[in-house]
């Protein structure tokens, strides 16, 4: 365990009026929020509500239209930036190296920067598969694995950087719900072990409920509803019903010609 | 009208600002020998029967052709000095270049395609790993290497192609010393010289193409498709475009 944990303090993030557009589509207009250190920040929001592009641009990915993040009080959009701050990224289908074993992928990190020796890297290694019980799938390709493995696989990848700041996208999508339930278990534990700050993007109410300190809700590109989980879900039911339906009729679909 | 000239323009451009960047990282060449090494393998001896095949083919049809125009007027020993010159200047390096942007420009640009929808080239974004330092730049460097010696091996094997076709057929009956002699007369280094030089051109322009088609690729899995299929295309156009500019500097 101990050779997982950063010797770098956790950072906090800062999103100041935010606004990504692609062409003529505004995909997220003047967003702020701020997450502390090595707290746990879920952005929920429906499907196409922006909150994949809004990750992309913590991470750098994305430079925003107009707005800034701040990393630690520095600019996520330089690529410097990332370099400073060891940031990881969980992705929704995994983003795995289809052509490495999972081994080599969780060694691929420090093995292309050279951080340690080759032993000192197996053992890092060797740790991160136990951590998430993948000790059996080390040798298999990706392609090999289910939907769960592949995502604790990509937990495993962003925990051998030793992330001060790790982001989730989609964390449970196309998992079933003991899946669900034990990746919402691995995000927690995480915390409580490495003390990392969390970013977690998702439209999964129960995990949102149950791993973070602090949310919004987004819906078109908008932050709708801010504060702990408790204030947000049980401000009024009614609203949050509205927030999560559907834009189609699902009773009395229409299709055009 | 606009729209696509400044498409093309942009398309380009970046082809130029990605060439540039490999060329940047290439003082991380000598960690990077073992991809190379790996390149080289792939792009040398998969492409090595089809240039075998293709080549002493092309050089038996072209002694064929010449030789059935030659012998009219009494001038069969002159097939060798044509089959030699057009081989080494004109067809081995075009084909040569050809046949690895089918094989291995058509393979680079899936691969990297297939990378880029699937999220692994921006995984290795995050992880502050350069795509165009590990994917790009190393095969540059074994097209770069691995071209020359392809280029050789098809001028050799049509050269052999061209003297079987001319000792065997009934109407030419060429032996192969006049044949062999007929063509030293005419080649000089020079020639070989040019035409390694063109191939290897046009290898490195291959690679680069298909790379920056593979990374450029945007969408779902049906852009890979599209994205080998305008590589490839991409590829052959600048090859027979480049081939009259680069011969004409060459002469």
């Amino acid at each position: 365990m101990s050779t997982l944990v950063s010797d770098k303090k956790s950072v906090c993030v800062d999103a100041e009026e935010v606004g990504i557009r692609f062409g003529d589509t505004q995909v997220i207009s003047d967003v702020s929020f701020s997450v502390k250190e090595g707290e746990i920040f879920v952005i929920m929001g429906p499907s196409g509500s922006g909150k994949s592009v809004l990750l992309r641009s913590v991470i750098g990915l994305l430079k925003p239209t107009s707005g800034r993040v701040l990393i630690g009080g520095l600019d996520a959009s330089d690529r410097q930036t990332h370099e400073k701050i060891k940031t990881g990224l969980v992705f929704q289908a995994g983003a795995l190296f289809n052509s490495m074993s999972v081994f080599d992928n969780l060694a691929f990190y420090p093995r292309e920067h050279r951080l340690a020796k080759e032993s000192d890297i197996r053992e890092k290694v060797e740790q991160a598969l136990e951590m998430l019980s993948l000790k059996e799938a080390a040798n298999k390709i990706p392609a090999e694995l289910s939907g769960g493995m592949k995502k604790r696989v990509a937990i495993a990848r962003s925990l051998v950087m030793e992330p001060q700041l790790l982001l989730y996208d989609e964390p449970t999508s196309e998992l079933d719900p003991t899946m669900a339930a034990t990746i919402s278990e691995v995000i927690g534990t995480l915390r409580e072990e490495l003390n990392v700050t969390s970013i977690v993007v998702s439209h999964d109410r129960d995990l949102a409920e149950s791993i973070s300190d602090r949310m919004i809700l987004l819906k078109r590109g908008t932050i709708r509803a801010s504060g702990t989980a408790k204030e947000v879900m049980g401000s009024d039911s009614e609203e949050i019903e509205e927030f999560f339906r559907p834009e189609i009729d699902v009773e009395n679909p229409r299709f055009r010609r | 009208m606009w729209n696509r000239a400044n498409k093309y323009l942009s398309d380009v451009g970046y082809h130029v600002v990605l060439l540039a960047s490999a060329l940047r990282y290439l003082p991380s060449l000598p960690r990077q020998m073992n991809r190379v090494g790996l390149y080289c393998f792939e792009m040398g001896y998969k492409t090595f029967p089809i240039v075998a095949i293709l080549s002493f083919f092309i050089g038996a049809v072209l002694a064929l052709q010449t030789g059935f125009a030659l012998q009219q007027v009494g001038a069969e020993s002159f097939i060798g000095s044509i089959v030699g010159l057009s081989l080494c200047r004109e067809l081995a390096p075009v084909m040569t270049a050809f046949l690895l942007s089918g094989r291995v420009g058509s393979a680079t640009t899936a691969e990297l395609a297939s990378m880029k929808v699937y999220q692994e080239i921006d995984a290795l974004q995050t992880m502050n790993i350069s795509p165009v330092r590990i994917l790009v730049m190393p095969r540059l460097v074994a097209a770069f290497l691995i071209t020359p010696p392809l280029t050789m091996f098809s001028i050799f094997i049509g050269w052999f192609g061209g003297m079987v076709v001319s000792k065997f057929v009934n109407f030419i009956s060429l032996s192969p010393t006049i044949y062999w002699r007929g063509m030293m007369d005419f080649l000089t280094q020079d020639d070989v010289t040019d035409g390694l030089i063109k191939g290897q051109i046009f290898g490195l322009f291959v690679v680069l193409i298909a790379c920056a088609q593979g990374l450029n690729t945007s969408g779902g899995p049906r852009e890979i498709g599209f994205s080998v299929t305008r590589s490839v295309v991409i590829s052959m156009i600048f090859i027979l475009f480049t081939d009259y500019f680069i011969t004409q500097a060459l002469l």
